[in-house]
């Protein structure tokens, strides 16, 4: 990222910790040529590179704001290790995948896609929210911040409010969500 | 259990694993008993994986417009230079256009918004259509050197310091720095821009233009000098051994300084014969004032110093008109004395800066 050169790994953790989406950037730029040498060495190819490497600094970011994370090594070499086994787990889907194929054509449908079909129902209900509401339980079951972090970012007084808050937002959520389906579609 | 924020809480701390020991114990007893709070767990573990899946997808796309952001680089081409500059010209002409009062245009008198006591001279009164005939403006001028800076206006050329091979000039200090292309340049328009009409009747004019205020105008006599001696040059010598025999006793200390002098003015006389002031005043003479010189004090909108002098008028732009000033012609030039500090005044009708003399040998001729 411009601007912000070679930065200490405290210095990106503490960032994360903060919330500072830039370092999500930073780790991406700064490790993009060591996952594609990678991915290409081992059966990849370049347009592969880029969901690995994403989904490698999102892993990192959740992790980082887990309570009980502690890095016992250099962030480059955690960064690479979660876009190793990311990758490794691609081509085992892969693999699996190719046994797979040949069924799936025989069956038709599965109760996966079903599932799949609900889940997009509240993902777009999660999307029709309202700004805040969506940050807060995103910042809150994605990212992992604490309710202090949370309060900072949008601004609110205290961490009290973030939780009371919090529930709101879930129980308006959960009121669309329901509304949507039967109870017995849930057990 | 009833299902409250209380609950909420708690289910959630359950499916993030934070849920320990003996409360886990009793929440795991409950959830098997209680449908009601099997749902609610059910609810809210979709919902969480379903905001997860939307916050990924953002932080994905926040990502990648980051990573394929470039920085923008902003190259100012010539053709966007001319189209800022046209803006810029419409701009001014509409503020012009809207922020003069009609009421000033109603009198039949010019528009010249005054801003010292005294009346300005309104010397030319021109009007103005510009090429594309969209929009005609009627502008009064007072002068032709430093036209207001509210409208574009066609000026003459930038004055120039013309250079001369005479050593004196080469010696002279411009003392003024402001540089008049430089501020004119970006609210001018260049003649070919604008096609001039004459126009005598400003009772209709649009635009009032701030202009060149004439302050005062004065009369001054005009000192000539003019050397005063027979000169005798041998021609057989070469120049180095010239020798100037003046009116007054010859003195053989200053013949040999004239030889090894090098910084020594040389002037040429009205026969056209060299003369070598050898830096005293011996050689001249002053004669009574034979001519008076008209001199108009101006005070320029854009703070122009210089002056403009035809032979028989000096123009005086940005001079404190409460200064001394004498003047004094040596060999048909002019020079003025403001305060102390001598000027060359030079007669080519154009606009330019005022020129210290600094010779010091001239210095001594002027300052007699």
């Amino acid at each position: 990222m411009f601007g912000i050169g070679n930065l200490q790994d405290q210095t990106i953790l503490d960032r994360i910790k903060d919330g500072d989406e830039q370092m999500l950037v930073h780790l991406y730029k700064q490790h993009y040529t060591m996952v594609k040498n990678f991915v290409l060495k081992n059966s990849g190819d370049e347009t592969v590179v880029d969901d690995i490497l994403q989904d490698s600094v999102i892993a990192v970011w959740k992790n980082v704001n887990k309570p009980n994370f502690l890095l016992q090594s250099k962030l480059s070499t955690y960064v690479m290790a979660i876009a190793k086994n990311l990758w490794y787990k691609e081509l085992k889907k892969r693999s699996k995948f190719k046994l797979v194929d040949e069924t799936n054509h025989l069956n038709g449908g599965s109760e996966e896609m079903n599932l799949n079909m609900d889940q997009s129902i509240i993902v777009q209900l999660v999307q029709n929210m309202d700004e805040t509401c969506k940050r807060l339980l995103s910042y809150f079951y994605f990212d992992g911040f604490s309710n202090k972090v949370i309060a900072k970012k949008l601004n609110f007084a205290n961490s009290d409010t973030v939780k009371s808050k919090k529930y709101q937002c879930f129980k308006k959520l959960q009121a669309t969500v329901l509304g949507s389906y039967k109870k017995e579609d849930l057990i | 259990m009833k299902m409250n924020e209380q609950t909420y809480h708690l289910i959630n701390k359950y499916l993030k694993g934070e849920l320990m020991g003996s409360k886990l114990d009793k929440f795991k007893a409950e959830l098997k008993k209680n449908i009601e709070l099997q749902i609610a767990i059910k609810s809210q573990k979709e919902i969480a994986e379903a905001i997860e899946i939307v916050r990924e997808k953002e932080l994905k796309a926040f990502i990648s417009e980051q990573v394929s952001k470039k920085t923008p680089i902003f190259v100012i081409t010539p053709t966007i230079k001319i189209a800022f500059a046209s803006a810029a010209a419409i701009a001014f002409l509409v503020i012009a256009f809207f922020s003069i009062s009609p009421s000033n245009n109603n009198h039949g008198e010019s528009a010249v918004e005054e801003k010292n006591d005294t009346e300005p001279i309104v010397t030319e009164q021109k009007t103005y259509m510009w090429a594309d005939s969209t929009l005609e403006e009627n502008i009064t001028k007072i002068d032709t050197q430093t036209l207001a800076i509210t409208v574009p206006t066609i000026l003459p050329p930038a004055p120039e310091i013309e250079v001369v091979d005479d050593e004196i000039e080469e010696e002279m200090t411009v003392i003024d720095d402001y540089d008049l292309e430089e501020s004119l340049a970006t609210n001018t328009l260049t003649r070919d821009d604008a096609i001039l009409y004459d126009e005598k009747d400003l009772s209709n004019a649009d635009v009032v233009v701030m202009e060149d205020v004439l302050l005062s105008e004065r009369r001054y006599s005009v000192n000539l000098i003019s050397p005063n001696f027979s000169q005798k040059i041998s021609e057989d010598e070469s120049l180095n051994k010239i020798q100037v025999q003046t009116t007054t006793a010859s003195k053989p200390k200053r013949a040999k300084k004239i030889k090894s002098t090098q910084k020594d003015v040389e002037i040429t006389n009205a026969e056209g014969k060299e003369v070598v002031l050898n830096g005293t005043t011996d050689n001249y003479k002053y004669t009574t004032p034979s001519r008076e010189v008209t001199v108009e004090y101006w005070k320029s909108v854009v703070n122009y110093v210089g002056y403009k002098y035809n032979g028989s008028k000096v123009k005086l732009y940005g001079i404190d008109q409460n200064k001394s000033a004498t003047f004094k012609e040596l060999d048909n030039r002019l020079y003025i004395n403001l305060d102390g500090t001598q000027f060359f005044i030079e007669k080519n009708n154009k606009y330019n800066r005022m020129v210290e003399v600094t010779n010091p040998t001239l210095l001594k001729v002027l300052n007699e």
